[in-house]
């Protein structure tokens, strides 16, 4: 307890914690308020919004020359801390009367050299009582509302003021000593500040010579060892005897047995020196950053790139069966139309032919596929009720763009729905946050996947028909001489006919050939016979039919459809981890950032002999 | 209602309570509802299950009760009569409920069934500080000279209900509060405006028992103004029900330690109040068990309350399972029921157009005019070839109600992971998801299908033959039908014929005629066959609805609450608990009428 030997210098120190305590306070509020991936529970968030404005009212009462050490006495109605509070001031200056609760506002005593506006502001507005004591200069007495009276704004009142406390000086009764209100805030509040305890009424407590039970200061000191208080600070008083001896006067009284205001008087007087309260006031910063770094690390988001991994490999899997299904589906909405695809893939693959062939064959299509272009000019025809409309001329990407949608209305949006689900469900099972994924999942639901899948449908119809009229290999020689042959072939053939008919007509050998006039025909037949050959050969060679090229449509739709879905899903996981690499970059910087200042401090708690207060 | 009846009556009553008790404590923040369930068990058990067990009303039980450190041990020694309860400056020294009764006499009222619950009687004296569900029975030996309540009454002091300690013996506390004939509730100067002791009077009020209040350790001047202070800041917040407030001030170390020779002052006016409180006994008796049924009658929403938040988690998931069979309707209705052909009806309407063509010798003209109708059978028959579309394929009903079913798992699945931090309902169902709720589902969902499929068997063959086997069986029908398109047939060739002569442009003319009205009767024939088509497709979706959907609903609905599980307890003791009280209360009203008349 005594200031001389220790060097003052480092005094200041205190005074310097101050802007590390606000840098630390600002870290915090902005992460806060910032939107955060990783949920919070309520109860951390509560306590780290606490915890802010903890550091910053710590951050201002440190930023003095002299720091204030504030006392509170904390107890249920009736116990007698506003007589303990006479009884120091040797005063009247709070309410103590038998009328529960007795003092409902909040009563500050504390020396005229402070200047109001240096005040904590939420004791600013309390009983201010000022006095002279010398002895008392640095410190605070705070007399507060009870905690236990039916009158439940008085707890409002207490809970407002407490985090302003440095020590509490818990006061209790014989008969309140072990009342859970009390105990319950005293264990809320016991990692936060420095607690004494004030065992009031003492005479009470000695009662009839008792042959059964504890006494309270032993069963008291006992609860408080199981709960790390090794060797606490109890006093014993009998506050109303010192209040009446002041009343009368002074003059004599009679002091039940180990009675001890006086010790209690002597302890807030010489006891909590200068030395004392810098450690005091370390240990609470202390304390503050300790729990800080407690919550701070529950409010860690884990590393979740493993999972992420792992959910990666689960979900290909289900996106592979979804892609065969889906493509499975809109092959389906596709099967009534094709002839319509068929008769597509023969008009495209007749812009390799030329000339008659060309003629030849557009005549020919026309004429096969007069029904399914002539169907929907036909009126009153009764026609399927969820039938794709096709325009009157074809137009590829709006008959895709149907097909998907009545896909979609009949089996994709609720299967889209049901992937989600099965997507959250397989990731929940390998342990990656349901909460974390379900609204990107959801939302990638929602993307357009009716234009999706109409887009796919054209492009992997464009791309089976470039394979189709562009083969590979052997196919390729084939194809290229069956044009070849259909390009010329006819023309030849009919010019052939022709100069033989010529001859013959002229007949320079003169083996006297009788032209008749159905000869004239002949060239034309032959025309026809060699058209008809080439359209066979081209069909038996180069077939084209919607079973062929169904299978291949489909795989590529496949390939193509579980593309799309890898690139709108698988990502996710991923993603998510990497935001919460970076939330938790933040909250591991805050943690390291209050660890140094902790360390920093932990120096100073050592300097004076106030562990008694503390428990483990 | 006889003996047994009433006890297995009270029995169960009181242990649905006492579950839902457990229920409330194993959750946080329900300790209030947890309280209120205990007296509500305990009145059961210890007032109406005695009165309707034809128990004698006498002795009455006087509790005293109080915050730590009060003075419940002085004023239980002052209505004892003798220094029998360690007045003790420890708080919440009294941990189990200690009875006080007459030196001689047998223990009658100890012995009756139910008594005081799960509190077990001690054998052996044992100290006031053993923490166990116990209560025991001290005999005392009043000062024969000064009156004692202890003829007419057991007087029983019970731990407090303000320490920390005190949430483990709680309802022991209570449990003699609900036995009670009379209250005495101690308050000192420090705790008359406590939060917590205040409560529990409020408590005691609601239920209807008398109660004393007994305001002690104030100076004696103060004593006027503080019992107008508690009248004013505390009894005048409650409902009625005080019957008096009487004072004792702190006593000396003598007072205590002979209350009837040295505190006679106090003592006498408590022991008035409380005698007139106990005469006659039979009255008294009436009384509380009165207060008791009305408390439970009138309390019983405000009990039940206790389980809200279970009942409306079960109700959040019906609403999901709800949701999920919605969408498993919708999928089967949309990617089944709308195109699946029947292709049995395209049958049934050749055969019903065949039935209508002419039988026996009509064969002959049938056939001339079917020869007739040649040309139109081959237009129509190359126009649909070309015109048609190929159906889009169905897909096989299983597979397409299996994956729908998982659709449904899923979306049940996600709920449950959602909310499994919200409630325990939800943590149960999650770990059911765990260890094979989704497996039993889909074996009830197997069961369900071979149902609907032997109900569906030939549920479509049956709808499709019953097109033309209907008409079978209806000659008369049948004929008229035949009749009438066969006269349509002749009217329309003769008056072909007739309006334009026998030409040779009748051989056009003629087949044309035939063909109309061939044409026509093809196009009704067609609708008919397609509405009992429609129909058909209907009436799958609700035998689907009714063997699958239905019962599946059903079963996940109530998974939560079968199988053992804490929720199917919950739900019984939520459906018995007003029925009970009803019973309870035709019977008590019946057997205190037989005792007035």
């Amino acid at each position: 307890m005594d200031n001389g030997g220790r060097p003052t210098d480092q005094i200041p120190l205190l005074r310097t914690l101050a802007p590390a305590l606000r840098k630390l306070e600002h870290g915090l509020r902005h992460w806060l308020d910032t939107r955060r991936r990783y949920p919070l529970s309520t109860i951390t968030h509560a306590t780290l919004e606490g915890l802010a404005v903890d550091l910053k009212r710590q951050a201002e009462a440190l930023d003095v020359d002299r720091p204030l050490l504030v006392v509170m006495l904390m107890g249920g109605t009736g116990v007698g801390k506003s007589t303990l509070l006479n009884a120091l001031a040797g005063g009247n200056i709070a309410q103590a009367s038998f009328t529960r609760p007795t003092t409902r506002d909040p009563v500050v005593y504390y020396h005229e050299s402070i200047k109001p506006d240096r005040l904590d502001p939420s004791l600013r507005h309390c009983r201010l009582i000022p006095h002279d004591r010398k002895e008392l200069e640095h410190k605070i007495l705070v007399d507060t509302p009870d905690l236990d009276s039916n009158d439940l704004a008085n707890r409002d009142k207490l809970q407002a003021v407490l985090p302003v406390a440095d020590i509490v000086l818990y006061v209790g009764s014989q008969e309140k000593y072990h009342d859970r209100l009390g105990w319950e805030l005293f264990l809320q509040q016991r990692r936060r500040r420095a607690f004494a305890f004030v065992l009031n009424k003492w005479d009470r407590c000695l009662g009839p010579t008792t042959v059964t039970g504890l006494r309270p200061d032993e069963d008291l000191l006992r609860d408080l060892q199981t709960e790390g208080f090794e060797n606490p600070l109890l006093f014993r008083t009998c506050a109303q005897l010192w209040v009446d001896r002041v009343k009368n006067n002074g003059g004599d009284m009679t002091r039940p047995m180990g009675e001890q205001f006086q010790d209690l008087v002597q302890w807030l007087e010489m006891g909590l020196t200068r030395l004392e309260i810098e450690a005091i006031k370390a240990r609470g910063v202390s304390q503050l950053l300790h729990q800080l770094q407690d919550t701070l690390r529950s409010a860690c988001p884990p590393d979740l790139h493993e999972r992420a991994d792992q959910v990666c490999n689960v979900w290909e899997d289900i996106l592979r069966e979804e892609a065969a299904a889906d493509s499975e589906v809109l092959l389906n909405t596709l099967e009534p139309y094709q002839r319509e695809i068929e008769h597509h893939f023969m008009v495209e693959g007749q812009k390799r032919f030329r000339g008659l062939m060309a003629g030849y064959l557009q005549l020919f299509t026309r004429m096969k596929y007069a029904g399914s272009t002539l169907r929907d000019r036909i009126p009153f025809l009764p026609r399927a009720r969820d039938a794709v409309k096709t325009t009157t001329s074809w137009d590829l990407s709006a008959f895709t763009r149907a097909c998907s949608d009545a896909a979609a209305n009949r089996h994709l949006d609720a299967r889209g729905k049901a992937l989600a689900n099965r997507l959250l469900v397989t990731a929940d099972g390998q342990g990656f946050p349901l909460e974390l994924l379900a609204d990107p999942v959801e939302s990638a639901v929602k993307l357009d996947w009716r234009q999706r899948h109409a887009h796919a449908l054209v492009e992997v119809l464009h791309d089976v028909e470039q394979q189709w009229a562009k083969p590979t290999g052997t196919r390729r020689w084939l194809q290229v001489f069956i044009v070849w042959m259909a390009n010329w072939v006819p023309a030849l053939a009919f010019v052939a006919a022709l100069v033989m008919l010529l001859w013959r007509y002229f007949d320079p050998t003169s083996k006297g050939y009788n032209v008749q006039l159905l000869d004239v025909f002949l060239p034309f037949v032959i025309l026809l016979v060699v058209l008809i050959i080439l359209q066979l050969l081209v069909a038996l060679l180069l077939p084209l039919r919607w079973g062929t090229i169904r299978g291949e449509f489909q795989r590529q739709l496949e390939v193509r459809l579980r593309k799309e879905l890898a690139a709108a899903y698988l990502p996710i996981p991923a993603d998510v981890a990497e935001l919460l690499r970076e939330e938790r970059r933040l909250v591991e910087q805050m943690q390291n950032e209050t660890r140094e200042v902790a360390v920093w401090l932990e120096g100073r708690e050592q300097a004076a002999s106030i562990a008694g207060l503390y428990g483990k | 209602m006889d003996q047994p009846a009433t006890r297995a009556l009270t029995t169960q009553l009181a242990d649905d309570l006492g579950w839902l008790e457990a229920h409330c404590r194993r959750q946080p923040g329900q300790d209030l509802q947890a309280g209120w369930l205990r007296l509500a068990a305990g009145l059961v058990r210890n007032c109406i299950g005695p009165l309707l067990d034809d128990q004698p009303p006498a002795p009455l039980h006087v509790a005293v009760v109080g915050g730590a450190g009060a003075g419940k041990s002085t004023v239980a020694n002052m209505l004892s009569g003798a220094v029998a309860a360690e007045a003790n400056p420890q708080a919440g020294f009294t941990r189990h409920p200690i009875a006080y009764t007459n030196a001689n006499g047998v223990l009658t009222w100890s012995g009756h069934y139910g008594f005081l619950g799960p509190l077990q009687r001690l054998a052996e004296p044992s100290p006031s500080s053993l923490d166990a569900d116990v209560y025991q029975v001290r005999r005392v030996s009043a000062d024969p000279a000064s009156t004692s309540l202890l003829r007419d009454f057991v007087v029983w002091d019970c731990p407090d209900m303000t320490t920390w300690a005190a949430a483990g013996y709680v309802p022991r506390l209570l449990e003699v509060a609900a036995l009670a004939d009379v209250i005495v509730y101690v308050a000192s100067d420090e705790r008359y405006n406590d939060e917590v002791p205040t409560q529990f009077l409020q408590l005691l009020l609601q239920v209807g028992k008398p109660v004393i209040v007994c305001l002690l350790k104030m100076k004696e001047a103060d004593a006027p103004a503080m019992v107008a202070h508690f009248k004013k800041a505390v009894q005048g917040k409650l409902p009625g029900g005080v019957v008096s407030v009487l004072t004792i001030p702190f006593l000396s170390a003598a007072e205590l330690a002979d209350p009837v020779r040295n505190a006679g002052r106090f003592r006498i006016p408590l022991l008035n109040q409380v005698g007139v409180l106990g005469e006659p006994t039979a009255a008294a008796r009436t009384r509380t068990v009165r207060g008791a049924i009305r408390y439970l009658d009138h309390a019983q929403e405000h009990l039940l309350s206790a389980a809200r938040e279970d009942v409306r988690a079960l109700e959040d998931w019906r609403a999901v399972v709800q949701n999920g069979r919605a969408e498993f309707d919708n999928r089967y209705r949309r990617e089944y029921l709308t195109s699946a052909r029947f292709r049995r009806f395209d049958e049934a309407l050749v055969r019903l157009l065949d039935m209508l063509e002419l039988p026996g010798v009509g064969k002959l003209v049938s056939g001339t005019l079917w020869v007739i109708r040649t040309p139109y059978r081959l237009v129509k028959g190359f126009l649909s070839r070309a015109l048609s579309r190929p159906d889009a394929p169905t897909m096989p009903e299983q597979p397409i109600l299996e994956e729908a079913l998982s659709g449904w798992l899923d979306l049940l699945r996600k709920e449950a992971a959602r909310r499994a931090d919200a409630h325990l309902l939800w943590a149960h169902i999650e770990t059911g998801f765990a260890d094979g709720l989704a497996q039993g589902a889909r074996e009830s969902f197997e069961q369900c299908f071979r149902g609907f499929q032997l109900s569906m068997a030939d549920e479509v063959d049956r709808t499709a033959r019953a097109i033309y086997e209907d008409l079978e069986k209806n000659p008369g029908l049948l004929n008229t039908l035949r009749g009438s398109k066969f006269a349509m047939d002749v009217a329309a060739i003769t008056a072909t014929l007739a309006a334009g002569g026998i030409n040779w442009h009748d051989f056009i003319l003629v087949p044309l005629a035939a063909s109309v009205t061939q044409m026509l009767v093809e196009f009704l024939g067609k609708q008919y066959v397609e509405n009992q088509r429609e129909l058909a497709r209907s009436r799958q979706q609700l035998l689907m609805a009714q063997y699958i959907s239905g019962p599946m609903e059903e079963w996940l609905t109530s998974w939560p609450t079968t199988g053992g599980s804490a929720f199917e307890r919950l739900q019984q003791a939520l459906r018995r608990i007003p029925e009970s009280v009803r019973q309870l209360e035709r019977a008590v009203r019946g057997r205190l009428q037989n005792e007035t008349s």
